[in-house]
């Protein structure tokens, strides 16, 4: 009997099809831990692919990009990077966003980083409910979800083609059932400092419900009335009712017969000492449905109020420690709830 | 046998041959009398012997004693090199000669350990700085030291990956197994006394050690690669165990991982070997649009893609068929040969390249994906092609059937579109 010959390691590997190859200037960097210098070079990588095949996709945010914690909009899609070595066969996805559907992206793509070698390989993309499959049967550990890299498919190519060739609504946002089915009290959202809206820096939980950013005087210039007594700036979330009286939110809100929209307007002499949270229809005088019911829970203060009839509704907060959970409901319908927000004390 | 100690492998001129240039084993008269004078003739490599001419080459600045551990590691580098170069070569063009050019440059000449006693000419080589480098406290033996030190050669980094190879270190590859990977990597090709429960406990360890140790080497070098662990590092991953162990421990985990991986890896190398046409979907153009758009005569639907995949093409290739780039005269060629219809053997032959590289210079499944999304685009402004944005199946369904199309001949004899475009291109005076 022979024995089998020993296998030989190969002492290099292959480069993947379709790898991006950096400039070695690329991967200079001292600033920020390991993960932040990855999403920088997996994001250099795409733009680099996007060039060589001379496209132009608007890819934001403007603001903290590197941060591994925040979504990616491209072409209008809210899109997931999640990010592994380059020799790799897995990848963990943080599943925090997935624990609600407003904050969950449509797209997840997988990047494989060599920082060494400034080399970046996009194996491919899944959208959001080819996610939810694949995890699952996926192992999970601390609000991650560990996926085998052989998921994900198409290369980047995949993920240029959908977001140019879909309507956004193509791609709904799925929360992952087992996340979305725990109490709320064990959902991990985070705090939204309202402070930060003043310096333009929208989290993704409110940009994922639609919500833009306007500066006070912007707003009024453009509406022709001001947002509210010292109104520092204004955040918009559109809104509308779906088929059965859903409540709607974010692009697809456009397609609604009923729209109206949430702002919520911090305010003060120079820095937030409140917030104003008002409801009205997606025209100046517009009638809002009835019975929307708009709540606030500060602490042990509770605010709530109901349309009937009414052009408007309003409810504002003070300045505390507490955190202020705001929902909003149509009848019969399950409520929209906005991240826990925080005003400076 | 002090073999490895007196005979320097490197590059020498050899005016006989192609290159003017060959792989050569020099006996130096230096190093032998310098192993005869500490008494170490008849030494077989070995980290007591390596240690005896360290001292005596930093201690007694003996310059022969240096030259003995220069030819002692050009022999661990070799053989990594022809490694190399056994794997790659067909797949992916790797020449031997350019390979040993960056690390395989000594020319024998006897020099001081000192980097600030100079050198003449000022020119070091690599296998002197491995030596300089190398400090025996740090856990691991000399010849180990000198295929890291190899590893991190930045030439012959910028070389490998420019013909489509990485060079994955010991410690990167560690860092990338996940502990599933890592305990069926042990499992089937672990050595050593280590279980696989803890060989999984002491990469836990390792793992944040080594992020913290490279975050670090960054912030002080503004690079990510060449960081190198130190005994300090080992010590920190292993408190209780010596540091020459924890380094062969963690060495052999990463052995088995490759171990583990090369199968994948030899599979995508055969792949790049392989000169087979690209697969493509045997449904025809005309049955996916029928599929898609029942109630548009298919007549109609084929002139409005051909129009659409002419606009796209128009768009597109012009740019890539003739670039500013340092190579653009290679990819010139390579679309020329593509468009006479050549498969990818004749093409690399034509065009002095490897075959690895026809496909990694052509890219034709991206470029075709490229101009599939651009004409799919273009073709959903048509109430034909509208309800497609709303499904992803729908939208992968078009863009396969019309990347197939450009690729892929639909009837014998006929010029997919991409070629026929090209060759007019060329044609063109």
């Amino acid at each position: 009997m022979t024995m089998p010959p020993p296998i030989e390691p190969l002492e290099a590997m292959p480069l993947p099809d379709g790898a991006v190859l950096l400039s070695e200037s690329a991967g200079i960097s001292t600033s920020g831990d390991w993960r932040r210098h990855w999403r920088r070079l997996a994001l250099a990588a795409m733009g680099q692919a996007m060039a060589e095949r001379q496209l132009q996709l608007p890819l934001g945010p403007d603001l903290e990009a590197d941060d591994p914690e925040r979504l990616l909009v491209l072409n209008r899609f809210a899109l997931q990077l999640a990010i592994t070595g380059i020799s790799s066969d897995e990848v963990e996805v943080d599943a925090g966003c997935w624990q609600l559907a407003a904050t969950a992206p449509q797209l997840l793509i997988a990047a494989c980083v060599d920082g060494d070698n400034s080399v970046v390989h996009f194996p491919g993309v899944l959208t959001g409910e080819e996610f939810i499959a694949a995890a699952r049967s996926a192992p999970g550990l601390d609000c991650t979800i560990q996926l085998d890299l052989d998921r994900f498919r198409g290369g980047i190519d995949r993920l240029f083609s959908l977001v140019q060739l879909l309507d956004p609504a193509a791609l709904p946002r799925l929360a992952l059932p087992r996340l979305a089915l725990a109490p709320p009290t064990t959902l991990l959202q985070p705090v939204v400092a309202v402070i930060d809206w003043l310096s333009g820096q929208l989290a993704d939980s409110l940009s994922g419900l639609g919500g833009s950013l306007q500066p006070a005087t912007a707003f009024a210039f453009r509406s022709g009335v001001t947002a509210a007594e010292g109104a520092l700036t204004v955040l918009s979330i559109p809104l509308g009712l779906g088929a059965g009286g859903a409540l709607v939110y974010g692009e697809a809100a456009a397609g609604c017969i009923e729209r109206f929209q949430l702002q919520l307007i911090p305010s003060g002499a120079t820095t937030v000492e409140r917030l104003r949270l008002r409801l009205i229809g997606a025209m100046a005088g517009d009638l809002l449905p009835a019975g929307l019911t708009l709540t606030a829970v500060q602490g042990s203060h509770r605010q709530t109020i109901t349309s009937q009839l009414s052009t408007s509704l309003e409810l504002e907060l003070q300045g505390a420690q507490d955190l202020i959970e705001v929902s909003l409901t149509a009848p019969g319908g399950e409520p929209l709830q906005l991240p826990p927000l925080q005003l400076p004390a | 046998m002090a073999d490895d100690y007196e005979k320097l492998r490197s590059l020498q001129a050899a005016p006989a041959t192609e290159r003017g240039m060959n792989l050569t084993s020099t006996r130096l008269s230096t190093a032998v009398a310098a192993l005869d004078r500490l008494g170490l003739a008849a030494e077989t490599p070995s980290t007591p012997v390596d240690r005896q001419l360290l001292n005596s080459a930093t201690q007694a600045a003996d310059q022969g004693a240096l030259l003995c551990l220069r030819c002692r590691v050009s022999h661990p580098m070799e053989a990594k090199l022809r490694a190399l170069h056994r794997q790659f070569a067909a797949a992916k063009g790797l020449d031997l000669i350019t390979l040993a050019s960056y690390v395989l440059d000594d020319d024998g000449r006897p020099l001081p350990y000192s980097d600030s006693a100079g050198s003449p000419g000022g020119f070091v080589p690599f296998g002197v700085d491995v030596v300089r480098s190398y400090d025996i406290d740090k856990g691991c033996g000399l010849a180990h030291w000198a295929r890291q030190k190899l590893q991190a050669h930045n030439g012959l980094k910028a070389y490998l990956r420019e013909n489509g190879v990485l060079l994955i270190g010991d410690w990167a590859l560690l860092a990338d197994a996940s502990p599933t990977r890592l305990r069926q990597a042990w499992e089937a090709f672990g050595k050593g006394g280590l279980t696989a429960d803890q060989a999984v406990a002491l990469h836990r360890s390792y793992l944040p050690l080594y992020r913290q140790a490279k975050e670090e080497h960054r912030s002080r070098t503004g690079r990510q690669g060449n960081w190198l662990p130190d005994g300090a590092f080992f010590q920190q991953v292993a408190p209780n165990r010596p540091t020459v162990d924890t380094c062969a421990a963690l060495k052999a985990m990463a052995d088995a991982v490759r171990l583990l991986k090369t199968g994948a890896w030899q599979r995508q190398v055969s792949l790049d070997q392989d000169d087979a046409p690209e697969l493509s979907d045997p449904r025809s153009l005309e049955g996916d649009l029928e599929e898609e758009s029942p109630e548009t005569h298919p007549a109609e639907l084929r002139a409005s893609i051909e129009v659409a995949l002419q606009r796209a093409m128009d768009k597109q290739l012009p740019q890539l068929v003739s670039p500013q780039s340092n190579d653009s005269e290679l990819l010139g060629c390579l679309w020329a040969g593509y468009a006479d219809g050549l498969g990818q053997r004749p093409l690399a032959e034509r065009c002095g390249c490897s075959q690895g590289q026809v496909s990694k210079k052509l890219k034709l499944q991206q470029h075709a994906t490229t101009i599939a999304t651009a004409a799919a685009l273009d073709l959903q402004r048509q109430p034909a092609f509208s309800a497609l944005a709303s499904s992803v199946q729908g939208i992968e369904r078009l863009l396969d059937a019309l990347r197939n199309h450009l690729l892929e001949p639909e009837r014998e004899g006929e010029v997919p579109p991409l070629r026929r475009w090209l060759r007019s291109y060329f044609a063109q005076p």
